[in-house]
Order: C-alpha cells, then structure tokens, then sequence
C-alpha cells in the first residue's frame, strides 16, 4: 500500500455566501482532483487532516476463482467481492468472472462519534470483453451515504470515486454496477483502489509527518 | 430561447425511492434517459421525463443584478457576486471568480423540479472558453468536480424522490488559478416527470381504454 499525504489543517470554506451548500458528497472523475481538490473542499474541523494511500493488488498472487479479496487495517480496511460468481486477479488487476456481475466495497468502520476515518473512495475501473480486451462501458457507482454517480469509463479514463466533506459522515462501502452494454457484455474490473482519510491525526501518523515535514525541510537547505 | 419536450409516460406507477438519493451524471445522454432507463430504475419503474432547455440565444449581454427564465416548474433565477449577463448565447458570471448561482423557483409546487444538467465551461476575460475544473454543487449538498473541455462539458443530476425537488445549484470555478475565470453555461436542462396524481390519471386512462377494447 502506497502512502501519499496532502495535509489540510482546517476547513476550506465558511461563509455566508456558500450557506446551504457545505457538506455532503462530490463526485470525481480525475484522480488527480481527487488527491487534491477532494481534501481540500471537505468541512473539516480545526486540527484535522486528510491525506490519501492506494491499494494496487500487487500483493495478490494471481488466481482464477476468488471469492473475496480483502486488505488493509481500521480506517482503511476493505473486502472486495463480486455480486455474482467469483473473482479472478490478473497482474494486479481483480476481475468479475460473470459477465454482468458488479463489484461490491465493504470498507472502512464507521469510527467513533469524531468522524475521523474513510471520507474518500475512489479507484481504476474498467471492462473486459470475451477476449480479455480493455473496452468502454458505463458504471453506476452507489455509495453508501446513498450517492451516485452513473458515468463513462475507459482504459485512458478509468478512474472515479467520491468524497464525503461532512466532518461526521464517513464511508463504509461502495457499489459498481454495469450499465446497458457494459452489463450484457463485459466483465467489471478494478486496478487500484484510493482511500482518503480525513479527521484526527493518530499519533503515530503525526510523527511521521513530522518526520516527513522535516525531511523536506533538510532539502530545501541543503 | 427555450423549448420543452412532453413526452407520454410510459408507466402508470411510480414510486418516491425508500432510500432517496441523488444521481450525478457526465453524459447528456445518460442523464436525459434516466427516469425511462429500466436499469436505473429512479423512481421504480420506467417513466419518461418532460425536458426544458435553455440555450440563452439571444440573451441580454449588459450585466445585470439577476436573470430570470422558464416558466411553473421550470423557473429559474441567475445571480452572481458582481451580476450576470450572457454573451448571446451562454449565461456568464460578470466577473472572474465569482460563483454562477442558479435558483430554481417552483420547488413548492407540482410538478417538482427532479433533475438539472448544463453545458458548462470557464471562460477568460476575452470571452474565450478555456479547459478548467468546475465544481457544480446542489443545495442538499451533493456535487461533482470534473475537469471541463470544449467537447466534455456535461453535468447533471436526478433526485430519486418525487417529493425532494432540486432547489438551487452553485457552479464555481475551483482549483489552482481559478479566480481568473468566468464560469458559465451553454445549455441548461431542467427536468421533471409527471407529478403522482397525473400518472395515476394515465394508469386509469389507459386500464379503461384496455377494457373497452376487450368488452
């Protein structure tokens, strides 16, 4: 698991400008905004911070028939499974056996009455045609605050995912359903999953980006 | 400078959605099948939606406090910090920066207003459209931030629940460099479908029309 801190020390927005529109969940569709529009925007209290680590399935030997797979710790554990059949992993890639069948995230546990934990979920989607070719098709993604986002994925646009910006709402699971031909036709795929983090540091997590933070500094210097 | 689409409903029951949600979308065509999209399933079964565009053709191009448009359930209101205008055919913010806030005006009444989407983009100081990122956000709060091209502009979203209407809808330029564009849309879509009571008139309708071919 890759870690990659962006570090927000307090709410993005206030004012009365932006009343009734603070909060609840956006949608993504470019990782990149994802690493650093998503964190930034949440309406996180004073004193928290966000940050995002990736899961690649590199440590996954390769099978054909798996039916779950399951990874990280607290904040950022997951189980991943298919609604239907089983999963194969290919090269660090889980895919649906059964055509048609989704892909369904049980994540992180909802935490204490704080909200630290799981605010984003996102990752590399995709499809398979009978050849094992990389196509195009549509996904719903259903997350467990209830939104949705129905869009378009593609081998050079793979990713979506969501923030949730309320302080006291986190995530706890994630649905990808095919759509149209997609689910007529195609297996469902996920390459790498990205997991966001916002809330109280943990200690051990400020020690290291105080480490982190002073590392930087020594290169600046030098 | 606009134009309404009615068409048939195609199903005599629909239902608010146990667990009301809403749907974003970045595809025109996927946002503007969803209530008849049997997969979906928005609303339970399948049911055609009414479609209200504004293209703001021919729109006032002096900036001005608010702009207004539609009609029932498809009224809206434009403002923004420093005024709105449009440039003869898309609604602008007046001034880089500012946030293009459209308010919808019949949320009370029937039908409700239960989907929005537009063409929108970033615009320079010279009127010029200009790729950027975009976050468009509903007053309930849920939103998306997408990176906006000329020819992948789309934004859109659907409440699943007949009696959560959409109120209002914020469109801001975000990110690095942001504040020096204008935001705006092209296109403006407003949807509805049939209020409950209507449908159950076309359900009835269509069982008498049933039995009478059958007597």
């Amino acid at each position: 698991m890759r870690h990659f801190v962006a570090v927000v020390a307090a709410s993005a927005f206030a004012g009365s400008a932006l009343a009734g529109f603070s909060g609840g969940v956006s949608s993504f569709t470019s990782l990149n905004d994802f690493y650093k529009i998503g964190p930034s925007i949440g309406k996180w209290p004073s004193g928290w911070v966000s940050y995002v680590v990736s899961e690649g399935f590199s440590g996954f030997s390769n099978s054909n028939s798996v039916t779950k797979l399951q990874g990280g710790a607290g904040w950022s554990q997951w189980v991943l499974t298919a609604s239907q059949g089983t999963m194969s992993v290919e090269s660090g890639v889980a895919i649906a056996n059964e055509v048609g069948a989704g892909l369904s995230f049980d994540l992180g546990p909802a935490l204490g009455s704080s909200g630290s934990g799981l605010h984003g979920f996102g990752g590399d989607f995709g499809f398979r045609d009978a050849n094992g070719k990389r196509v195009a098709g549509t996904v719903e993604l259903t997350l467990s605050t209830g939104d949705a986002l129905v869009h378009e994925i593609s081998p050079m646009n793979s990713f979506a995912g969501f923030w949730s910006l309320d302080a006291g709402v986190t995530i706890t699971g994630m649905t990808l359903r095919p759509l149209g031909t997609a689910g007529e036709n195609y297996r469902a795929t996920v390459d790498n999953l990205y997991f966001g983090f916002a809330g109280v540091p943990a200690p051990g997590a400020l020690a290291l980006l105080g480490m982190a933070g002073a590392a930087a500094s020594g290169k600046r210097r030098r | 400078m606009n134009r309404s689409i009615f068409a048939i409903a195609t199903s005599a029951a629909i239902v608010a959605s146990a667990d009301a949600a809403i749907v974003a979308f970045t595809s025109f065509g996927d946002w503007e099948g969803a209530s008849a999209n049997a997969e979906l399933a928005l609303f339970g079964a399948p049911v055609d939606s009414v479609i209200h565009t504004e293209n703001f053709n021919g729109g006032p191009t002096a900036t001005a406090p608010s702009l207004t448009g539609g009609s029932s359930w498809n009224a809206w209101s434009a403002t923004a910090t420093s005024g709105v205008q449009t440039n003869g055919n898309a609604l602008l913010t007046s001034s880089a920066g500012n946030a293009l806030l459209l308010s919808f005006l019949n949320a009370g009444g029937e039908p409700k207003l239960l989907a929005v989407g537009g063409n929108f983009n970033l615009y320079n100081t010279y009127g010029q459209k200009m790729d950027g990122r975009i976050w468009v956000r509903l007053a309930n709060g849920s939103s998306i931030v997408r990176n906006f091209t000329a020819n992948d502009n789309f934004v859109g979203f659907w409440s699943d629940d007949l009696a959560a209407p959409i109120t209002s809808m914020r469109i801001q330029a975000t990110g690095s460099g942001s504040s020096a564009f204008l935001v705006g849309v092209d296109n403006l879509y407003l949807a509805t479908v049939p209020a409950p009571g209507a449908v159950a008139l076309l359900g009835a309708a269509a069982l008498v029309g049933w039995n009478r071919r059958r007597a």
